[in-house]
């Protein structure tokens, strides 16, 4: 995130509004960028270059369309509400080639399955052949 | 009476912050942080040591809150692991927990900072839930303002950015 203007005396109510302008360590942003809903996090790529850099290496942007896709969760009680975590969805939809893909925040997890071999080549394909797999498990 | 005995017989610890402020704790509070624990363990410090620990990450207005967290908490049940894949809620803070968050944004920087160098999973927990509500529901313009956060896009990026974001933003 950008560097705080140190050098510009600052209003202490200035001072006090730094916490993301701070360097917060990579694992300790994520446990926050974790902790929002779909939109919130998604609406964060629209702060600031470092904040869309910080979203989209969590997630890339189909990892985030997955993750809207887990706001039910087939495997749960559909009153509960409960919510999946986008690794678990991943695996759930059987999408190996989730994990080719270079936006896939989770490529080290390649090793889980091997690569269909009917998986469009298309990102937007691939997208629609998930929706199509997740639509089918619900 | 009893309570002061029991008191009494509490083996305490001394915490030595980064300027240099001693701090004397129950070892039982204390332990709540893993940092600590594997310290006391790994030194074999006995209980009655009086050497203080040293804790060089965390500075004595900070060490203050976190004694002050930790010491709420002393006869919490130990926190458990959570499942990694769910989606976690941030509605749940307790009320106290509440109000002790209610710093500025230094202070809960340094306050997640700290227990995650001390590895106090509840205290960090807490923090980070606090900074998500921060953010949750707002639009980016309110965001910015909460956080300082200069928009560094041009007319062009943030364009295509909110293109990117549309699909999310519709009903």
């Amino acid at each position: 995130m950008p560097e705080a203007d140190v050098e510009d005396p600052e209003p202490v109510q200035q001072q006090q509004t730094k916490l993301f302008n701070q360097s917060i360590p990579e694992e300790l942003e994520a446990r926050i960028l974790n902790l929002l809903d779909l939109k919130s996090l998604i609406r964060c790529r629209l702060l600031s270059q470092k904040w869309k850099s910080s979203v989209d290496r969590l997630y890339g942007r189909w990892g985030a369309v997955a993750r809207v896709m887990g706001f039910a969760n087939p495997e749960s009680d559909s009153e509960s509400g409960e919510r999946l975590g986008l690794p678990k969805l991943l695996k759930m939809l059987h999408g190996d080639w989730w994990f080719q893909c270079s936006l896939c925040p989770v490529e080290a997890e390649a090793d889980i399955n091997p690569v269909s071999s009917d998986a469009p080549a298309d990102s937007e394909q691939k997208l629609a052949w998930v929706y199509m797999d997740y639509k089918a498990l619900v | 009476s009893q309570l002061s005995n029991q008191r009494a017989a509490m083996p305490n610890i001394k915490l030595q912050s980064s300027d240099n402020e001693i701090f004397e704790v129950e070892l039982e509070i204390a332990k709540q942080s893993n940092t600590i624990k594997t310290m006391l363990e790994d030194l074999s410090v006995s209980d009655d040591s009086d050497d203080p620990v040293p804790l060089p990450n965390v500075n004595a207005a900070i060490l203050k809150k976190v004694i002050a967290w930790c010491t709420h908490h002393k006869d919490d049940p130990p926190p458990v692991e959570e499942d990694e894949y769910k989606e976690r809620r941030t509605d749940d803070i307790p009320t106290w927990d509440l109000e002790f968050m209610k710093v500025d944004q230094g202070t809960l920087f340094e306050i997640i900072l700290a227990s995650n160098y001390l590895d106090i999973k509840g205290l960090l927990d807490v923090a980070c839930k606090t900074v998500a509500n921060m953010i949750k529901g707002k639009s980016p313009e309110e965001i910015r303002k909460t956080f300082n956060i200069k928009c560094d896009f041009t007319a062009e990026e943030l364009e295509q950015v909110r293109k990117e974001n549309e699909w999310c933003e519709e009903k």
